[in-house]
């Protein structure tokens, strides 16, 4: 009797000191494979924050959808048609805040020029096979310029003063969802998680009595090079050379489309942007990618972003300083490290 | 022709590798999950807290792997060799046994993950 007693007591006390459990779910949305990784959360809040992520994200990618028929492509339509259009309201989270960027970055977050994208044929669930679109086309709509002021406002309804304008959020879209659905987790009472969609992640809290760690893949495909700590409420967002793209006769021609030039831009091969704002950071990975290996750093300070990482298409990790305090190699010989500042 | 001599070849190369990535990826510390790998699917890893019998699919057949008291072993396979059977129960973070015929391998790993996320 006494030695069962003493069992039970034990395995009562190993109970009690058991780590919270970490829950991991994989789900296929967004058109990419989501982690939801949770901290400590008791079964069912858990189950349930799955399932409402899995929801919502499904039903954004559907209403954002840039080139199958979604209150997106029916506002292009409108705008196209020379029409002045109450946007649908699920369209919200990404208007204005999208300009903002855009205007910030000086247009190099570049929503407007959808047509550029699937001119080059990424408007497509099966990446384009080749050959480059006509010069001659993509001539056209650089010279065409549209960008996000030719976006105008009037008593809440919204038009363009560029008929080349075509909206495609796929720099942005992400940032938006991930950063609405953490905060919906939150209020659910969830403050310990990684969503993570498709590499591109937003964390809250910490895993227990340490930060989440967050590995970087390398762009070449080798593996992790790097890793950070993340703090709560921050979102790491990376763009690449490696995410979309086709070989034509051995070159690469990735779905980072300039708009001063209407080809892929060169000189990067991922960017990988740290802050508090997923939408922001979503938007900065893109419009410093564009910018390039000399001119990024300008941009980030105009954005306001401070944790940038480039790996340039020499293979060197240029890096604000802040984000040099922050990285980590993991790999067996660390590479070329530039840190660059802005200075006006 | 495969001899005898190559499959020890392989099952050396294959503890050596085990016991690499033991060395370099894992600090010195009690198991805490086995990782089954089957051919053409994901790892998947299985707590060791939990007894429990698994029948896994491999090229020849099924593998039966038991895990019980925190240790983790192949029971059964369906190859001529039984060097994987006879490797025993393996109980600390980075032991490794494998049936390459059957393309079945069994790796324990540390609780804690290196990291909780990849970015890309």
């Amino acid at each position: 009797m006494l030695v069962r007693a003493l069992l039970i007591s034990t395995l009562l006390l190993a109970g009690c000191t058991a780590r919270p459990p970490v829950r991991e779910y994989s789900f296929f949305a967004f058109g990419t494979l989501v982690q939801l990784t949770l901290y400590g959360a008791p079964a069912e809040l858990a189950e349930q924050a799955h399932r409402y992520t899995a929801r919502r994200l499904h039903r954004y990618h559907d209403a954002w959808h840039a080139w199958k028929n979604s209150p997106l492509t029916r506002l292009n339509a409108a705008l196209a048609a020379g029409k002045s259009v109450k946007p649908d309201a699920v369209l919200e989270p990404l208007l204005k805040p999208a300009q903002r960027y855009a205007r910030r970055s000086n247009q190099l977050f570049n929503p407007a020029i959808g047509r550029l994208i699937g001119l080059w044929g990424f408007h497509a669930d099966k990446l384009p096979a080749g050959p480059p679109p006509d010069p001659d086309a993509i001539a056209a709509l650089v010279e065409a310029a549209p960008d996000m002021a030719d976006l105008v406002w009037r008593d809440g309804r919204l038009a363009s003063t560029n008929p080349a304008l075509q909206l495609d959020f796929g720099a942005f879209a992400k940032g938006v969802a991930v950063e609405a659905i953490i905060g919906d987790l939150a209020e659910m009472g969830l403050n310990n998680l990684i969503l993570n969609a498709g590499g591109d992640l937003k964390v809250l809290g910490r895993h227990g009595d340490r930060p989440w760690r967050i590995a970087i893949r390398a762009p070449d495909g080798s593996g992790v090079f790097a890793s950070i700590e993340a703090r709560g409420g921050e979102a790491v967002f990376t763009s690449g050379d490696y995410e979309r793209y086709f070989v034509w006769q051995g070159k690469r021609y990735h779905h980072l489309i300039d708009p001063r030039t209407g080809y892929p831009a060169r000189g990067a091969h991922s960017v990988t942007v740290i802050s508090r704002d997923g939408a922001l950071a979503d938007a900065a990975a893109t419009a410093l990618f564009i910018a390039g290996p000399e001119n990024w750093p300008a941009i980030a300070h105009q954005l306001g972003v401070e944790y940038v990482l480039m790996v340039d298409a020499g293979g060197a990790a240029r890096m604000t300083p802040a984000m040099a305090e922050r990285v980590q190699f993991e790999t067996e010989t660390a590479p070329p490290v530039v840190i660059q500042t802005w200075a006006p | 022709m495969i001899r005898a001599g190559d499959i020890v070849i392989c099952l050396l190369a294959a503890a050596l590798i085990g016991a690499v990535f033991g060395w370099t990826w894992l600090p010195d510390a009690p198991a805490a999950y086995a990782v089954v790998r089957v051919p053409g699917e994901p790892a998947r890893r299985v707590p060791l807290s939990e007894n429990r019998r698994l029948e896994v699919p491999g090229r020849l057949g099924e593998s039966v792997l038991v895990i019980r008291s925190g240790q983790a072993r192949f029971l059964h396979s369906p190859c001529p060799g039984q060097y994987c059977v006879h490797r025993g129960w393996l109980d600390s973070a980075g032991d490794f046994a494998a049936c390459l015929p059957n393309g079945v391998s069994l790796t324990l790993i540390e609780g804690e993950a290196r990291f909780d996320a990849i970015a890309f």
